[in-house]
């Protein structure tokens, strides 16, 4: 039966790259450069006002126009790149360590351990996640470095079921049972063996959830929970702009275009992956 | 009698996760600095005055004796009254809930609609124009912040064009249907993005499996296939993947809430955690629990329904 | 207000709409916008502006604050004398006032509404009649109240929402024990005097109210007020939708239109965008305490404090802030405060000025400090954003935290906050109010700044005596001159409410104090 193949699937095989990891990857390394080197990107200070150019539509010398203190918003919105890569890198990638961890040892010891985490995932998925986010902010006050820790005591939870339950199946496999017939600790059965293939639904979830933290930044930092001013991040730029939609549509919709870009890349990059590593597979 | 015992097995499984939140959400509303005095007198208030409303709300006294109060009450079905409101928070509950339950149902329906079809065009088409087209626009709308695609939505379908009503929640069923529907939309676009990516990739999956080449080498029609293999097995995944949603879907209700005026209960849990209203959070915290469990226990069943395999 | 609706009618036989003097039109039920609910319809235990600024609509006090917020004029009671020395108050009531329920308002009610919300046990408003010693009735129209001394704000106390007159027997019949139980219950389904009664409260969504139809007084055209069948109020948190849903006809009114969009809104032909003058007044609270966390705190320094002051562009503040639609202050207090003093704006901008004093100051240097914000609230944000930028100018370097209210109160109450942004709206027609609480320390120690003057706190005592107006104001122009030149405060600007209504909607106000009536308030057919 193993020569049963379509020809789309020959199709896939042959190129090298999905497609959309090569746009999405492409996407992601631009705002990577821009994230790395913001000035020599942008034409002017993000910060400097200009109260003789407030509300200013976009022109030539402002292509995305400027916002009510007269500050550039293509500047600002690509200043916002620094900020808006780090959330979407910092809030993930704890998470991600912690709940890999966390989730190949419980998936691995199965029993008491599975139980409890069951409870643990029940307990976090019950309460709305931005509810419990806007919660701890408020208890820890904002900024940047406190929704990192809000985010990651609740998202590791989603990695870890992720991984535990690759685990729970790739351990039941013949290779697994052999490590264990050859005398294999289990910290080496776990992270040499299972782990390295039970990851890849991970590391494609990671993806998604980065394109997930940039919306939960700019959620916060449009609530005013997040990056704190004069910083330029894109959801405060949407809040600062929320109430010239009418007036001045520029200062709220050019953030809100970086956010979807951006966005697009991860969730593309995660899906060019997910191709490419199932026909590796 | 299988079925009974696994939907008593989940009910009790509720109680040890219902425990643990309580206590969580009781430690930390009451770790958020301030108090309700201070929320609700804000620059006014006065020493004496705030000492005085925390002793007549029993604040003054020890955690582990304010929880045994709370559970307490909370154990003959009291869950007490609002500090804000004056209402007793069963009556809030009641009143609220129900909108945030109608807006997530219709926010669910609208995302299977879109996400159901256009995954199996995205399927089929693998790799041709179709395909780029739909999974393009869904990554857009998976990358589309709520408050950023409320307010759009607003101001060109309420405002620009009139064919909507400019957030609220009206009067009658068909009323709230009404004013429900551009939230609805606005709470649909990510949820259909996720559910989309998921079914399109177990269709494919399921096409490339073996067994249903073989059927298609035994010459069955794709029609059949089709119906039998293919989207059977698919929903199994987006129900499970569903369940898990709603509690993204309850937090996209809190935004999608406050943009679009719907007094729902994902508004009122945000404001009276601002308001320290400890009895609304906790009393909040336990309904959705509930809520969400039972939309566990409900995807856990069609799962089983659509796959015996499931309910071991 | 006839005044107002007076106006509203010449503009409209000008614009030739109308020929009659007497053509308003009766009936309609009008929707009006709020930012978010009431919480508590009690006058005497309620806590917030979101009740006070519509309680008057259901019930009512013996006198009223007139239009301008500056004086009074009857309402319960038609007359009212307080005699040579001040401590005594003699007041006629108004014949043949009913409650909305159709029972007869009696001296009774008004003994026991008085009594009730004098109480010290009884909610945060009590101080404003702590002068009053007994309220008797030697007959059934006259009240008499003696004070225990002389007070100077004895009638406009009466003229503040938590002396509204209640139904005492229908209160009494509530259940549970306490006056705090009765008064939740009785809260649900309020009875007043007031021109509207509450029909119907969906918490958080809608309140209705409907016309009382046992309404004491009469419109221009000798029919019972109100003029509206009834009104509703939706609770709408967002300003963008708020307004949307003004410019789609859906609601007659708006409350709390972001100054962002009041000119937008002034050039929308369909809609009445109203500012109407208020009390309110915006500054940057300092804590002057010597030592903060340990550590000396730079903003003690009065010359800092000035430099800081000079640095601040507030005319740049009022455009890029409030676009024009506030004023720079010109005291503490705002400019329809009674009593207030001063003519030119505090601490012009002066960048020269503001570096010479930091350079004289124990801090030549500059320092880090930072100021704490209401998160997501777009004034602060802009308030805080601009003065970052202005003070860095003189080596501050100003970090800004955004927080939620309580959070910020916490702070504010236990004097560990370096500076906030503060707002203040008088509940009262009289100075001492916000004198009591910016300036005198024994209140909350000036804004909780730890700022103490010993003159003025002297002073501040003297006028709670004081029944000579001329000398009373003597003593408040001093307060001022002290505060203004060395106060915790940085004032920035005073601004009106901005209202915006439908160009049907006729005759509402909102008072300088806040209050929304909605008594002879019209929809144009």
């Amino acid at each position: 039966m193993t020569d049963v193949t379509t020809p789309m699937m020959a199709a896939r095989r042959r190129r090298v790259l999905p497609r959309p990891l090569i746009f999405g990857a492409t996407i992601l390394l631009a705002s990577a450069v821009v994230a790395v080197f913001p000035a020599q990107v942008a034409p002017y200070d993000p910060n400097a006002f200009d109260y003789g150019a407030l509300l200013q539509a976009p022109t030539s010398a402002h292509p995305m126009g400027t916002d009510n203190f007269g500050r550039d918003v293509l500047s600002r919105v690509l200043h916002a790149y620094t900020i808006d890569m780090q959330i979407a890198f910092f809030a993930t990638v704890f998470p991600f360590l912690f709940g890999t961890v966390v989730g190949a040892l419980v998936g691995y010891a199965g029993g008491w351990a599975e139980v409890i985490f069951g409870r643990i995932v029940d307990a976090v998925i019950t309460f709305p996640f931005l509810v419990l986010v806007i919660a701890i902010v408020s208890v820890l006050g904002p900024g940047l470095v406190n929704m990192y820790i809000a985010v990651g005591v609740v998202g590791w939870v989603f990695y870890a079921r992720i991984i535990a339950a690759e685990v729970r199946v790739q351990k039941r496999l013949d290779y697994a049972d052999a490590g264990r017939a050859m005398g294999y600790t289990h910290a080496r059965i776990i992270f040499v063996h299972l782990l390295p293939n039970a990851i890849t639904p991970a590391i494609v979830y990671w993806m998604t959830d980065m394109a997930l933290a940039i919306l939960l930044g700019s959620s916060l930092g449009y609530l005013g929970l997040g990056a704190q001013p004069p910083a330029a991040e894109w959801g405060v730029q949407i809040a600062d702009g929320k109430n010239f939609m009418a007036t001045a549509w520029w200062i709220s919709v050019f953030p809100g275009l970086a956010i979807v870009l951006t966005g697009l890349g991860f969730s593309l990059t995660g899906d060019g992956l997910a191709e490419l590593l199932r026909t590796k597979r | 009698m299988h079925l009974a015992s696994f939907i008593v097995r989940r009910l009790l499984q509720l109680i040890p996760t219902l425990l643990f939140i309580l206590i969580v959400v009781f430690v930390l509303v009451r770790l958020l600095p301030g108090d309700p005095a201070s929320a609700i007198l804000g620059d006014r208030a006065l020493d004496a005055d705030v000492e005085r409303i925390n002793r007549e709300l029993g604040l003054d006294r020890s955690l582990p004796v304010q929880f045994a109060v709370f559970a307490k009450s909370v154990a003959t079905g009291n869950l007490g009254n609002s500090i804000h409101l004056k209402l007793p928070v069963a009556e809030l509950i009641a009143a609220r809930l129900p909108i945030t339950i109608l807006l997530t149902v219709m926010a669910a329906l609208i995302a299977v609609l879109f996400a159901v079809p256009l995954a199996f065009v995205a399927a089929l088409r693998r790799g041709r124009a179709a395909d780029s087209v739909v999974r393009g626009a869904f990554q857009v709308g998976l990358s589309m912040p709520v408050f950023y695609l409320g307010l759009i939505l607003l101001t060109v379908f309420g405002a620009r064009l009139g064919w909507f009503p400019v957030g609220g929640y009206g009067d009658g069923f068909l009323d709230h249907l009404y004013h429900l529907f551009l939230p609805a939309l606005t709470l649909a676009l990510s949820l259909s993005a996720i559910l989309m990516r998921n079914l399109r990739a177990a269709i494919i999956g399921v096409i490339d499996a073996e067994y249903v080449q073989f059927a298609r080498a035994k010459g069955l029609r794709p029609r059949l296939i089709l119906s039998r293999h293919v989207l059977r097995n698919a929903l199994i995944s987006t129900v499970a993947l569903f369940g898990l949603s709603i509690g993204t879907l309850l937090g996209g209700a809190v935004i999608t809430e406050t943009v679009f005026a719907i007094p729902g209960a994902g508004r009122l849990m945000v404001d009276s955690i601002y308001g320290r209203d400890y009895p609304v959070v906790q009393g909040l915290t336990i309904a959705l629990a509930v809520l969400v469990s039972l939309t566990f226990l409900l995807t856990d069943l069609v799962q089983a329904w659509l796959d015996p395999r499931v309910a071991r | 207000m006839k005044f107002l609706s007076a106006a509203a009618l010449s503009a409209a036989i000008l614009l030739g709409s109308h020929v009659s003097a007497l053509a308003l039109d009766r009936g309609g039920v009008m929707t009006y916008g709020r930012y978010t609910d009431s919480l508590f319809l009690d006058p005497v235990l309620n806590d917030a502006n979101v009740d006070i600024w519509v309680m008057n609509n259901i019930y009512e006090t013996l006198i009223n604050p007139t239009d301008d917020g500056l004086g009074l004029q009857p309402g319960l009671a038609t007359e009212w004398t307080l005699n040579e020395t001040g401590d005594a108050v003699t007041l006629k009531l108004r014949e043949g006032v009913k409650f909305s329920d159709g029972t007869p308002m009696t001296a009774e009610d008004v003994v026991w509404s008085l009594d009730r919300a004098r109480n010290p046990e009884n909610g945060i408003w009590n101080f404003l009649l702590a002068s009053v010693d007994a309220v008797t009735s030697p007959d059934p129209q006259t009240i008499e109240l003696k004070l225990k001394y002389p007070d100077p704000t004895i009638l406009s106390a009466l003229s503040v929402f938590n002396s509204a007159v209640m139904p005492k027997a229908a209160f009494e019949a509530m259940p549970g024990d306490t006056d705090k139980a009765k008064a939740e219950e009785f809260a649900k389904k309020p009875i007043g005097t007031g021109p509207f009664m509450l029909e119907s409260w969906d918490r958080g969504a809608t309140m209705k109210l409907v016309k009382n139809p046992n309404y004491w007084d009469q419109g221009e055209d000798g029919q019972p007020l109100p003029y509206l069948d009834g009104l509703t109020f939706e609770i709408i948190p967002d300003d963008a939708t708020r307004i949307l849903k003004l410019q789609s006809g859906d609601i007659e009114g708006a409350e709390f239109i972001p100054f962002a969009r009041v000119a937008e809104l002034k050039a929308d032909p369909n809609i009445n965008m109203e500012l109407f003058p208020g009390t309110r007044v915006w500054d940057v609270i300092i804590n002057v305490r010597p030592e903060l966390d340990g550590k000396p705190n730079p903003l003690s320094d009065e010359k800092v404090r000035q430099a800081m002051n000079y640095a601040a562009n507030k005319d740049a503040l009022v455009q890029v802030v409030t676009y024009g639609v506030g004023t720079p202050l010109s005291s503490f207090m705002s400019s329809t405060t009674p009593m207030h003093s001063g003519d030119g704006p505090l601490f012009p901008y002066d960048l020269e000025k503001a570096k010479s004093l930091m350079a004289e100051s124990g801090f030549p240097d500059g320092f880090k400090t930072s100021i704490l914000t209401i998160a997501g609230n777009q004034d602060d944000l802009g308030i805080t954003t601009a003065l970052q930028q202005m003070w860095k100018e003189i080596g501050i370097d100003l970090e800004i935290r955004q927080v939620d209210n309580a959070s910020r109160t916490e702070q504010y109450r236990n004097g560990t906050f370096e500076m906030r942004t503060g707002g203040w709206t008088n509940d009262i027609a009289d100075a001492s109010q916000i004198t009591s609480y910016f300036a005198y320390s024994p209140t909350i120690d000036a804004l909780h700044s730890g700022w103490k003057n010993e003159e003025v706190d002297k002073l501040f005592e003297a006028s709670q005596k004081e029944m000579d107006t001329a000398k009373r104001a003597e003593q408040f122009a001093r307060i001022q001159e002290i505060f203004n030149a060395t106060g915790p405060t940085i004032p920035l600007y005073e601004t009106p409410y901005p209202v915006a209504l439908g160009k049907n909607v006729n005759g509402f106000i909102q008072i300088p104090l806040g209050n929304n009536i909605f008594r002879e308030t019209w929809l144009a057919k």
